[in-house]
């Protein structure tokens, strides 16, 4: 069962993430933050990333690079426009050729009972259309498939 | 994973045939049409449906047939559910290791 929950309701231009970590707020928005321990977590294991730009604070841009295996390259960039530690986060995200594609991500480090911290990162883009892409891209490609062949099945079961 | 699965799931009734069976393991079709207020052909009807789909069983007990839900599709189901939050799973995961090394960093500083 899987620990991360993605909520992406039909119709909607809305993603929401979730996940519980067993750590306590302070540490994990830190971490969040921290430029220098990006590449060890940030995207798919099989990209290198990199730090180009991460200036944590109102205004400061951030811009992270994703290298494959051929050598190809893929940018990712945004301005942050409010900080508040330990608790939020709004920064806008772009995949870097796709600017018609950028989101507003809000993350709310909700503090736990328990020593436990609750990640939530909310992103608007701006149509249902450009939602949904952003979803299908961000899956493995058998994913991609699945999920096209799903789009198919309910359109001919609603055509029925 | 089987596009059938999701054809057969796509009618409320048997929706709600499979839900029953989840709260009570094991119901006979008469059992199942009566909590569901359905008729009896009708009720048939949906469980042929889904035992063809693979998500009930069905066994034969003298006249009457007691149905259950078949575990095994709806773990499949599951994993390709799972799979599709797999990869942003795997970055968070790499992200709670950080938070672990970190912890225990801390921890021995004091």
């Amino acid at each position: 069962m899987s620990r991360t929950n993605i909520v992406a309701e039909k119709g909607t231009q809305d993603v929401v993430i979730s996940r519980i970590f067993n750590a306590p707020r302070e540490l994990v928005f830190n971490t969040y933050t921290d430029p220098t321990t990006v590449p060890e977590w940030w995207g798919p294991k099989r990209y290198k990333t990199t730090v180009d730009k991460m200036d944590v604070k109102k205004g400061g841009i951030w811009r992270f690079i994703h290298r494959d295996g051929e050598g190809n390259e893929y940018a990712f960039n945004g301005v942050y426009h409010e900080v508040v530690s330990p608790e939020r986060i709004i920064n806008t995200f772009e995949v870097e050729g796709y600017p018609d594609f950028i989101g507003l991500v809000t993350i709310n480090f909700e503090e736990l009972s328990d020593g436990k911290t609750k990640f939530i990162e909310k992103t608007v883009y701006q149509s249902v259309e450009g939602r949904d892409g952003m979803i299908k891209a961000g899956m493995s490609e058998g994913a991609i498939e699945l999920l096209d062949r799903l789009e198919e099945l309910l359109d001919s079961i609603q055509n029925v | 994973m089987n596009a059938a699965t999701f054809s057969a799931l796509a009618e409320p009734n048997r929706v709600n045939i499979l839900e029953l069976l989840r709260d009570f393991g094991e119901l006979t079709v008469g059992e199942i049409a009566q909590r569901l207020g359905l008729r009896m052909p009708q009720s048939s009807k949906h469980l042929h449906v889904l035992a063809n789909a693979g998500l009930v069983n069905v066994k034969a007990d003298a006249n009457r047939r007691i149905y259950s839900i078949r575990q095994e599709s709806f773990e499949e189901m599951d994993q390709w559910f799972e799979s599709f939050i797999r990869e942003k799973e795997e970055q968070f995961n790499r992200f709670e290791e950080l938070l672990i090394k970190k912890q225990a960093t801390e921890k021995r500083n004091e």
